[in-house]
């Protein structure tokens, strides 16, 4: 009775019932979410709805609209007990956007595993400095980082990232599906045909405009004579979108027209256009696809002349000084000096929702894909309903390498321009197993469903597109209308109420298939060591000084050219050379084939095409 | 002798600390100017004085030079001659005196980082503090920061609401020390107000002032966070690119170090020739 236990006894003692303890009401806390998703009835909405299909053929049929089999949650095969993982992401807060997730997450992988997370928030200037310091100092302070992709070159040449390829093969780990993900969102987390990030945020750059207002301007008879008679052809937006003859000329001619009207009533003019070209943040994501269709031109193979936009793969030299690329700046440049509002230069992403979904201001937008996640919300936006997304417009002309000219013919080209943001495992991480269970959780199925349809509780940054699992079933994908809380609004205690629209919804869908399938071409993202760099001088000299300061766009392209050259030249020309060919599969058959463009005439006013 | 040897023991953290934190990251830094060395690559090589040559054919390098001087060259004139003014009028005899002195010195408070975000609000082209009051009452609104002109008047304009107090306060300390029985003196032999101030009161003062300019030359050579944060990184374009916004371009944007560390090498040459300029000016006065 009065036997005496040691002190290291005592206390492994009370370390087991308390382990205990943790571990049983884990279980309940992971019995208890199982037992209430199962119990909850499946999401089944049944319409009637009109449906075109391929342009041809109109025919009524009953949908019925269920939830795509949502997986249950992750039934964690392996723990992670004790553990703590450091992830390094862009600042926003508890609710923003791409920390968010990790926050909102946070508790529930620590009932699933055990394992804690701690998120270390870093602006997005800090972020690759922070990043690369603690690699290179092998300090080790991250397990993991969700950086912008332009990285990817300076994480994975040193080998500063685990390659991924042995844990998605591993049943222990939550399966994200990589077949799923299209060749042109994965670019940006494969190299050498490896993987080495957790795809997860799929960016592009689309081109967007208000419809109330478009929409009113196209029935005015009067209105549409007097852009014909301006210009010498009809104002036919929506007829050049469906038939894939959307130019960025055609644009620059509508940003003229529209600019100088009042669009929302406030007494003031308003623009043809806005854009978020703020010099020090992510202006050449506006440059970029936008300058793509006057220089990329599809070939079966990735070869010296096809499917090249960023340098000749042979010398390394920057294609910057070509026909095409000056063409593209000449007309950027026009566009953004003379019908966009300058208060562009000084807008991030946030002004720049404001000034398009909320303010109302300007007929277009040219994006990234958050204006279509965000303008359901109404505390963001008056255009709930009203949003036309349209993927990638293109160029009546291009600079063909192969050719050594300038062709006259629209050429269309898909872009995965913005950071795609997406998790890395550090190298230098004690517990790479738990960061990569992380990572691959939120992009399993139904994480990945739910951070794009979840803006409600917060909006997390994360864009769908580049996964099949995310784009509507009619499009090619796998998702329902339900899966977005559609049709109805409904409330479901599992789920936010819905703030999509489902016109804004599927013309986005729409969008980001031709976007990722079926563009005559794509561009490849910039992701080589110096990056970084690179994006910078051309933030500088093609945002700043040529948009910003009166330089020529030739000037402002040859000192980018400069740059680059020295960037090239300082990390040795032989090893880019390199790098280039491994970043673009140079001599490999091109995986892009595109598909045929994709229409919906439920998702447009018929009556307002006219072509 | 053992008291001797007591005494180096007192000074060992402090001389450890300056070692650790001051010699051996400046040697480091030393050391890889020499070379390609790069954040994200493991091996360094030696380049010998590439490093320290190839700025002097960059034309980013010659634009920065310019800006920075440019800035100093007119910022810190009007920071002194702001200064001196504020203090020959608070330093008479009006009413609420020390308020007006509490209040010309509240900028002097603030981080220039911090006034640099909210800038951001102050400066901002569609609506901001600035530009709001402007369209209420009917006037354009000023690019701020849009426009490269503009944007090296919005640095000056910062630089000088932040550190006019600095040479406000110093320049009152040195009024309020002029003895008032020399400036009684020259009042009774029939000087005028301008003449006590030229001819008593400046020279007493000039050995301040020169402190001031020295303080505000050497600080205004190396100013990063207006045209940085609020400019976004020297923007537009390279308008407000000072020397220090352009280093950490090279060495935190591009992770080139050794480019860095030479530039930092070179800037620090380049800030110790006008420090020695000014110190030669400062003897000849005394002189």
């Amino acid at each position: 009775m009065n036997k005496k236990i040691s002190r290291r006894k005592a206390i492994s003692t009370a370390g087991k019932i308390a382990i205990t303890a943790v571990v049983a009401g884990a279980v309940a806390g992971v019995g208890g979410y199982l037992a209430g998703s199962t119990a909850a009835p499946p999401k089944t909405i049944t319409e009637t709805v009109k449906e075109t299909v391929t342009k041809t053929e109109t025919v009524t049929k009953t949908v019925t609209a269920t939830a795509s089999p949502t997986a249950p949650p992750t039934t964690p095969k392996v723990r992670f007990d004790g553990v703590k993982v450091t992830v390094a992401a862009l600042a926003g807060g508890v609710k923003g956007p791409i920390c968010g997730p990790f926050y909102y997450y946070r508790d529930e992988v620590k009932s699933l595993t055990g394992m804690d997370i701690e998120v270390v928030e870093l602006s997005f200037a800090d972020l690759p400095i922070k990043i690369i310091a603690d690699l290179s100092t092998g300090t080790g302070a991250y397990d993991g980082f969700v950086p912008c992709s332009n990285i990817m070159g300076d994480l994975v040449i040193p080998g500063y990232v685990h390659q991924l390829d042995k844990w998605i093969a591993d049943p222990r780990f939550p399966n994200w599906y990589p077949e799923k993900w299209s060749y042109s969102v994965t670019q940006c987390s494969k190299w050498g045909g490896h993987w080495y990030g957790v795809p997860w945020d799929s960016d592009a750059w689309y081109f967007n405009w208000n419809m109330k207002y478009m929409d009113k301007v196209l029935k005015d008879k009067d209105k549409r004579r007097e852009f014909k008679n301006k210009f010498g052809y009809e104002l036919d937006p929506y007829g050049w979108y469906k038939r894939k003859e959307l130019t960025w000329q055609k644009i620059r001619d509508m940003c003229e027209f529209f600019t100088g009207w009042d669009w929302n009533g406030d007494g003031e003019d308003d623009w043809g256009i806005i854009m978020g070209l703020r010099v020090g943040e992510q202006g050449p994501f506006w440059f970029i696809p936008f300058a793509a269709p006057f220089l990329v031109e599809y070939g079966p193979t990735i070869d010296r002349h096809h499917n090249i936009f960023w340098f000749d793969p042979e010398t390394m030299e920057p294609l910057l000084k070509t026909e095409g690329m000056i063409e593209a700046a000449k007309l950027f440049k026009e566009i953004v000096t003379k019908y966009m509002d300058p208060v562009g230069f000084t807008f991030t992403f946030a002004d720049k929702w404001d000034y398009f979904l909320n303010k109302e201001k300007a007929m277009f937008c040219w994006a990234a894909p958050d204006t279509a996640t965000l303008v359901g919300n109404p505390e963001k936006s008056k255009m709930r309903g009203y949003l036309a997304s349209i993927a990638c417009p293109g160029s009546e002309v291009y600079y063909s390498l192969a050719e050594g000219r300038m062709v006259e013919k629209i050429n269309i080209v898909g872009n995965a321009a913005g950071c795609s943001w997406h998790g890395w495992v550090s190298t230098l991480s004690k517990n790479p197993e738990a960061m990569y269970w992380v990572l691959a959780y939120f992009s399993s199925p139904e994480k990945l469903v739910k951070e794009i349809s979840s803006s409600k509780i917060f909006w997390t940054g994360v864009d769908p597109g580049g996964c099949s699992l995310q784009v509507l079933k009619d499009y090619g994908g796998e998702a329902t209308l339900a899966d977005f809380n559609l049709p109805g609004n409904f409330v479901d205690p599992g789920y936010p109420t819905a703030l999509y629209n489902e016109g804004d919804l599927r013309r986005f869908h729409i969008a980001a298939y031709n976007n990722w399938f079926a563009a005559d071409a794509i561009q490849h993202y910039l992701r080589l060591p110096g990056g970084v760099a690179m994006f910078t001088s051309m933030d500088t000299h093609i945002i700043g000084e040529m948009c910003q300061g009166g330089v020529s766009p030739e000037e402002a392209l040859d000192r980018t050219y400069r740059d680059w050259e020295k960037i090239i030249d300082e990390i040795g020309r032989e090893k880019m050379i390199e790098y280039y060919h491994a970043m673009i599969g140079y001599g490999k058959p091109n995986e892009y084939k595109p598909r045929p463009w994709l229409w919906d005439d439920r998702a447009f006013p018929k009556d307002l095409i006219f072509g | 002798m053992r008291h001797e040897r007591v005494k180096y023991l007192f000074l060992l953290p402090a001389v450890l600390y300056i070692l650790a934190l001051t010699i051996f990251p400046l040697l480091t830094a030393l050391a890889n100017s020499f070379t390609d060395i790069r954040f994200g690559t493991t091996k360094a090589t030696f380049v010998g004085l590439r490093n320290y040559i190839a700025p002097f054919s960059d034309y980013r390098f010659h634009n920065s030079l310019y800006v920075t001087l440019l800035l100093t060259a007119i910022a810190v004139p009007i920071e002194l001659g702001l200064g001196m003014l504020l203090a020959i009028l608070v330093n008479r005899d009006i009413r609420g005196r020390s308020i007006v002195r509490s209040i010309l010195l509240v900028p002097l408070f603030v981080s220039p980082i911090a006034f640099a975000l909210m800038g951001q609000v102050i400066f901002y082209e569609g609506g901001g503090g600035i530009n709001g009051i402007l369209k209420d009452i009917g006037l354009h609104p000023i690019k701020w920061r849009s426009d490269p002109l503009v944007a090296k008047f919005t640095v000056v304009l910062s630089d000088v609401w932040m550190w006019t107090p600095f040479a406000f306060l110093i320049t009152l300390a040195g009024l309020q020390a002029v003895p008032k029985d020399l400036i009684e003196a020259a009042r009774v032999d029939g000087a005028s107000e301008s003449q006590i101030f030229r001819r008593v009161v400046l020279p007493i003062i000039t050995p301040v002032l020169l402190t001031i300019l020295f303080f505000r030359v050497v600080d205004t050579l190396r100013l990063f966070e207006v045209p940085f944060t609020l400019l976004g990184g020297g923007g537009p374009g390279i308008a407000t690119e000072t020397l220090t916004v352009y280093i950490y371009k090279i060495g935190f944007r591009g992770f080139f170090f050794g480019q860095a560390s030479a530039l930092s090498f070179i800037y620090l040459a380049f800030v110790a020739v006008i420090v020695s300029v000014l110190f030669q000016a400062v003897r000849r006065f005394y002189a």
